[in-house]
């Protein structure tokens, strides 16, 4: 099994009164208002400074994704942070969980950036393609709802083809039209690297995953207990297209909090937690459900129960015990971490867990902290799962001895 | 308002180039009338329309994707879809049309009139969208939520009431009404997100049309002085404000707005 240490950079000054304030986190939350960038100077270079961190202790992968206009996370540019990181990590897998793809135009520049990765970081690049939230794409972007789906696949299929391509070749598609595809540099990872489509829970995504071969990795917020009915979806579409319940073709999110008791995982984690369920989520239902985002398919196949728990979780002031309770943190001591993964191991079949060791306002000393513990305590204990699967999902190129960052001569000796 | 006894509007299909069929709602007898509706689509009674079946003999096509979105795969800009307009109503025989449409319909009709100039003889253009001034901008229809959708739409607080009853809390959600809503929403933000402006204001003095804009005076969805805009881009057009009313004028005020359509006939 493969640990991710993932960060979703969230603002962390948003103020007490924000529920009652702002109708919403994203979209329309006014920017000079409430984001100071001095502040945000010392935020990302903490973030940055924490997944190296997670680098270090021998996590399998860090991990970056893309949002827009919103104080819930600070990466409208995955690629920036990830090329940020890439000089000063060695071994750590970049698992990049954004590029939106029809956001870019041309689709190409995400075929150009992620090769740009992929070489500098002596072939350790994941790349995912999301669709993207309704927030980020049709109301932040623009984006047609009723094509953008089209338009993601599409743009998909065309940076797949660019980074195979023996040769340039002419692109007449609906949503891009290029005379010319030949991006400079290639990918190191040949043919390309892993392809994983970070997924909230639509169904044709699933079937999609399936028949090329791609990594579902299902981001939900709302713990391993609502995750089950989605992740049995996505198994059965593994079945009818024929392949192996390989648990390495999946990945999850999950929220922990390590401590030595319960109690102390309480004080410690508690105020973080509900910063980001209160805060951070606090999303304008009207920006969740813009029309033809969710396909009639997913609408006629989603549980009416698991609609209205999702609603109630973004909708809900949450308290600290419902958040333990439904999973949606795992919190507690080393034991309980241990026995409350290994069930979302079981029963989701993942062997790909993104783990957010930070999450809400946690300072960054109890980030290190929950990092080192998760790293020496947890981590070894999973080593061995899923060890008779292949992974391949995973980069297998990656350069053995690869360019370090040189020490430069003084500016006298040039 | 009329009474009446059997739904007006019968369904049908149909043929158009490439084979594909087409739903077209007709009803009344008389001289031809084209209904394009909103966002809607076409309902059981409507106020308006039932009385119009009652002197002309009315078409109204469902726009395409209200069924099936896979119909919006070969309308793919505005332009395709005044083609798909035009396509059907060449089916129909329809030439030298009267055209009243509503809101997003009301769009289309303009759109239609003024790509095919020589098939729209008069144009009713009821709160239609299609235009953009940053002064005034149209409010974003596809960010009201839904408890506000009444405040938005209906001045009339009755008529609104009568239209959205309260919902029932402990019914299980009715998944098919649903997909039926999203189609029909689906369907009008493939051409209105995220701004309902595909460059008419630069094709209105293609017109021919002698054109009617009715807006209510307290139209809260799309500003009424967009009736000015609409009226100064046409070349033969006049406007109508109807007091009282909202961006439903048709469901509003459907004697009024039958009036004006009328002395404009």
């Amino acid at each position: 099994m493969k640990f991710h240490w993932f960060h979703l950079m969230p603002y962390p000054y948003l103020p007490d009164n924000f529920r009652e304030r702002y109708h919403s986190v994203w979209v329309d939350l006014p920017a000079r208002e409430l984001y100071d960038p001095v502040a945000g100077h010392e935020v990302y270079n903490e973030y940055l400074d924490e997944l190296e961190f997670a680098d270090q202790l021998g996590f399998d992968g860090i991990g970056v994704n893309e949002h827009h206009q919103n104080g819930y996370g600070l990466m409208p540019s995955p690629n920036i942070m990830a090329a940020s990181l890439a000089r000063r990590t060695r071994s750590a897998k970049l698992v990049v969980m954004g590029n939106s793809v029809a956001l870019y135009n041309p689709p190409i520049r995400v075929a150009e950036e992620m090769a740009m990765l992929d070489v500098i970081s002596g072939g350790r690049l994941v790349s995912g393609f999301p669709v993207g939230t309704p927030m980020d794409t049709v109301f932040c972007y623009g984006e047609n709802p009723a094509t953008l789906r089209e338009k993601y696949r599409e743009g998909v299929e065309l940076v797949l083809r660019a980074w195979k391509s023996d040769e340039p070749f002419a692109f007449n598609g609906t949503y891009t039209q290029l005379r010319y595809v030949n991006p400079w540099p290639r990918p190191l990872q040949q043919p390309h690297p892993p392809v994983w489509i970070p997924g909230g829970g639509s169904v044709e995504t699933w079937d999609w995953c399936a028949e090329r071969d791609f990594l579902y990795a299902y981001l939900s917020f709302f713990g391993y207990q609502l995750a089950r009915k989605t992740m049995d979806g996505f198994w059965e579409a593994v079945d009818r297209h024929g392949r192996e319940r390989n648990p390495y073709r999946a990945g999850f999110v999950q929220f922990v909090g390590i401590a030595d008791t319960d109690a102390e995982a309480e004080r410690l984690y508690s105020e973080a937690g509900l910063y980001f369920f209160n805060r951070c989520l606090h999303v304008d239902p009207v920006y969740l459900t813009p029309p033809g985002y969710t396909t009639v398919e997913t609408i006629r196949k989603m549980i009416p129960s698991q609609m209205k728990a999702t609603a109630q979780a973004f909708a809900s002031d949450l308290t600290w015990s419902e958040i333990v309770e439904r999973g949606y943190i795992i919190a507690g001591g080393v034991d309980t971490v241990i026995d409350r993964l290994s069930e979302v191991a079981d029963t989701l079949n993942v062997g790909h867990l993104l783990v957010n060791l930070h999450f809400g306002n946690m300072p960054k000393e109890t980030v290190l902290y929950n990092t080192q513990r998760f790293a020496d305590e947890v981590i070894p204990r999973f080593r061995s799962r899923f060890a008779d699967w292949e992974d391949r999902w995973w980069p297998k190129d990656t350069l053995t001895n690869p360019a370090a960052p040189a020490a430069l001569p003084e500016p006298a000796n040039v | 308002m009329s009474e009446v006894k059997t739904p007006p509007l019968e369904k049908t299909t149909v043929a158009i180039r490439g084979g594909r069929q087409q739903t077209v709602f007709r009803g009344g007898e008389g001289p031809a009338l084209v209904w394009l509706h909103p966002a809607n689509g076409i309902v059981d009674t409507h106020p308006l329309v039932d009385a119009l079946c009652e002197r002309f003999s009315v078409f109204a096509p469902l726009a395409p994707g209200f069924t099936d979105l896979a119909e919006l795969d070969d309308v793919r800009n505005i332009h395709e879809l005044a083609m798909r307009y035009d396509d059907v109503l060449e089916a129909l025989g329809l030439d030298d049309i009267c055209v009243v449409g509503h809101s997003f319909g009301g769009m289309i009709a303009a759109e239609l009139a003024a790509h095919y100039p020589r098939r729209v003889k008069e144009l009713v253009l009821i709160a239609p969208v299609g235009l953009w001034n940053d002064d005034y901008p149209v409010i974003d229809f596809f960010a009201v939520p839904v408890p506000k959708l009444p405040d938005v739409l209906y001045a009339d607080k009755d008529v609104a009431a009568r239209d959205f009853p309260p919902p029932d809390e402990d019914a299980e959600p009715d998944v098919e009404m649903l997909v039926m809503l999203v189609q029909g929403m689906t369907s009008v933000a493939k051409f209105m997100w995220p701004i309902p402006d595909r460059g008419l204001a630069r094709r209105l003095d293609r017109i021919r049309a002698r054109t009617l804009v009715v807006f209510g005076e307290e139209d809260a969805l799309v500003p009424p002085r967009y009736a000015d805009d609409f009226v100064s881009g046409i070349p033969a057009a006049s406007k109508v404000l109807i007091p009282g009313a909202g961006h439903m004028v048709p469901v509003e005020r459907p004697t009024e707005v039958l009036e004006a359509i009328d002395r404009f006939l």
